[in-house]
């Protein structure tokens, strides 16, 4: 049976509008441009670079990324909230300070000197939320004192000396040091695991919603009710608890606590969000653009490496980054909406 | 070929650690001896040792960057201020860049203190040491120091001496890199974790042309090539980038060398890490002999280590500031010429290590 011509009109241009919404939803994808971007590097790293794409070269670069995402997850959650937290480096390099400070000085089992590194981690992270939220301290100022203070804390805790694990034949770090299968570290499953959680909590749930709102329009999002105050504190919190994993992961990993554990992390980790499609001035960002974003910054000082670039390129080369994603995501978007209203009319 | 290593102990030095160490204890001995036949006039009898002390001084240590690597010499400086019965204070900050350096040394000159203990590391620092000298605080230039103007401000020197240092790591790189991998040709990489800095610049050409030294000696072909390792700042990223390396260079990479304490420990997690067996295909060291470095060599990993005896360097500077003050003595320059340190020293480099660390809890400076 044939449809008649003006039958077969309709059906066309039913097609061609379905077409358009699923590209103007595709490219409303705040992942697009950083997978576009992340693909491309791939690719030409793995031409380029000879040992790129080997198994031991994409651990490797995995691992690397894995401290990073797990911050920057929590960093995706405040940036979303409208909030961002530059303390983050000190605080990891406080907190394993400490961890090591309990495990090796004090005696305490890793397992519970972890627990209570965490939960210290927590309390540091709402900290920053109780000035941010109830003395009224812009983030930005809140979080500089507290770098400031974490990172001579830290200092006075160790005297500046690093502090090594005595015995780093226990289970606690064969377990956090190991590797699944004999190749993926565990602290990279470790990663997975924080993102998966990280991103159905924030895209599937009630408190991820809440977090949207409040970045979105602060104050709509208070007169339909939401607490957006104790939205912002847990972020803050969550953000200094993963600071409290990953000093517990790098202590299990090295057996090592320097002093100078985090310099610089902070911007890494903004980087990593920021690159990842998260805006920073809130209501816009996903956990997995974030992982592509610890990825791709990543992937860029390893292939760098191994394409021979001298090494102050790196910073460059993760700043043009920042730059043309920015770019590319600010030109999707704005196809995004240019097709969204040709789909209208 | 061991023989060839041993050699270079404590022979091209101009000052070995047991003269040091003799220096020292003469130069401890003076306030009582000063005392003894009055050349000063004791104002107060404080300080541990019992000692009448001369006037209570104080002195101020300011690193460049503050961190591990300096506890041994603010042990120095608290056993010689308690000595002299002089009050001392160690400030810095642990970011290093030489505005921040610059900063706190105009902080310490604003407090008016008698010495002032800091590196010369770059011309931007000459303005600051004007000040302070004609503020007129003693100033005395240790660690790092640009001699020219050192020379210039009619100071010394007291550190160690990066060429002679320079030279010895370059040597132990390349005879390790040929006896671990068996090659006569590959990369020897050497990681630099500030570059910029002027000792520690030098102490990497210095390294470089021992190795093309040593190529020309040995008949072999060890290419050198630097890069930025990042472990002054970070050791989980340095030890992405040693990785890295180790990937990009493969089988041509014979010998890893960090420019520091904390390049040397990146360079061990990373080789353990990786699954290298200790002592086999890639050599490894350091100019430097952090506690971890050690466990990093008495585990194989690492070949070699150089003694650069902070602690008396420490002693020297504040006993240098003393004789120039109480006595009136010129300013001298002492380079010390960094000793090797292989596996077989590491129990009697590992005892005297343990005894600075523990003066040095004592005196509350560490936790560890």
């Amino acid at each position: 049976m044939q449809a008649g011509p003006a039958h077969g009109s309709l059906a066309n241009s039913q097609s061609q509008s379905k077409q358009s919404v699923l590209l103007s939803r595709l490219l409303a994808t705040r992942e697009l441009g950083i997978l576009v971007v992340a693909t491309l590097a791939f690719v030409c790293f793995s031409f380029s670079a000879p040992r790129f794409l080997t198994v031991q070269n994409l651990v490797g670069i995995l691992r690397e990324a894995s401290l990073l995402c797990i911050v920057a997850v929590g960093m995706t959650y405040l940036l979303v909230a409208g909030e961002f937290d530059l303390s983050v480096g000190a605080n990891y390099g406080f907190l394993v300070t400490v961890f090591a400070f309990l495990v090796v000085l004090r005696g305490l089992t890793p397992w519970l000197a972890a627990g209570m590194v965490i939960l210290l981690g927590l309390v540091v992270g709402a900290a920053n939320g109780f000035l941010v939220t109830q003395v009224k301290l812009q983030s930005f100022i809140a979080t500089l004192g507290s770098m400031a203070v974490l990172r001579g804390t830290a200092n006075v805790v160790s005297g500046g000396y690093p502090i090594s694990a005595r015995n780093d034949s226990l289970l606690f770090y064969r377990v956090i040091g190991g590797r699944w299968l004999g190749k993926i570290p565990n602290l990279s499953l470790l990663m997975i695991l924080v993102v998966l959680i990280g991103a159905v909590v924030l895209a599937k749930t009630r408190f991820g919603y809440e977090v949207y709102a409040t970045g979105g329009d602060e104050e709509s999002a208070r007169f339909s009710g939401i607490n957006t105050a104790r939205v912002k504190l847990i972020c803050f919190a969550l953000t200094g608890g993963l600071c409290g994993l990953i000093a517990v992961l790098l202590f299990g990993w090295i057996g090592l606590a320097p002093y100078n554990t985090g310099t610089g992390f902070e911007l890494r980790v903004i980087a990593a969000a920021i690159i990842g499609g998260t805006g920073l001035f809130g209501g816009r960002g996903t956990i997995l653009g974030t992982l592509l974003g610890a990825l791709l910054l990543g992937m860029l000082t390893d292939g760098l490496i191994l394409l021979g670039v001298r090494q102050f390129w790196d910073g460059v080369a993760a700043g043009s980054l920042i730059l043309v994603v920015a770019t590319l995501d600010l030109i999707v978007q704005r196809s995004a909406l240019r097709l969204a209203e040709i789909v209208e009319a | 070929m061991t023989k060839d290593i041993e050699h270079e102990k404590g022979t091209c030095g101009l000052l070995t650690r047991r003269s040091m160490v003799r220096m020292s204890a003469g130069l401890a001995a003076l306030p009582a001896i000063g005392a003894l036949f009055g050349c000063d006039k004791p104002v107060s009898t404080r300080g541990q040792s019992g000692h009448p002390a001369s006037t209570r001084r104080k002195l101020v240590w300011i690193p460049q960057a503050a961190g591990d690597w300096e506890v041994p010499i603010r042990v120095g400086h608290m056993e010689f201020c308690k000595l002299a019965g002089w009050d001392y204070q160690h400030i810095g900050n642990p970011v290093y860049s030489v505005q921040n350096h610059l900063d706190q040394l105009n902080d310490a000159i604003s407090a008016r203190p008698d010495v002032i203990v800091t590196e010369l590391e770059s011309r931007g620092m000459v303005s600051g040491f004007k000040r302070a000298l004609d503020a007129g605080i003693t100033m005395v230039v240790i660690d790092q120091a640009i001699e020219e103007e050192a020379a210039t401000l009619r100071l010394g020197v007291i550190s160690e001496d990066p060429l002679s240092t320079g030279k010895i790591n370059g040597t132990q790189a390349a005879t390790w890199a040929e006896r671990i991998s068996g090659k006569k040709q590959g990369v020897v990489l050497v990681g630099n974790g500030n570059p910029g800095s002027a000792l520690i610049d030098t102490l990497q050409n210095a390294t470089q042309n021992a190795v093309a030294a040593y190529n020309h000696d040995h008949g072999t072909d060890f290419r050198t090539e630097t890069f930025a390792d990042s472990a002054f700042d970070d050791i989980a990223t340095s030890m992405s980038k040693y990785g890295a390396h180790i990937d990009q260079k493969g089988d041509s990479l014979v010998a890893l060398v960090g420019l520091g304490g904390e390049s040397a420990v990146a360079i061990w997690k990373t080789l353990k890490e990786r699954g290298i067996p200790p002592g086999k295909r890639i050599a490894a060291g350091s100019p430097d002999i952090f506690s971890d470095q050690q466990t990093g060599i008495e585990e194989g990993y690492l070949q070699w280590g150089i003694d650069q005896d902070l602690l008396v360097m420490g002693f020297m500077s504040a006993a240098s500031a003393w004789l120039k003050i109480n006595a009136g003595y010129a300013y001298w320059s002492m380079h010390n010429p960094g000793e090797v340190i292989l596996k077989d020293d590491i129990a009697q480099v590992r005892a005297r290590t343990n005894e600075w660390l523990a003066r040095a809890k004592e005196l509350n400076l560490i936790a560890a």
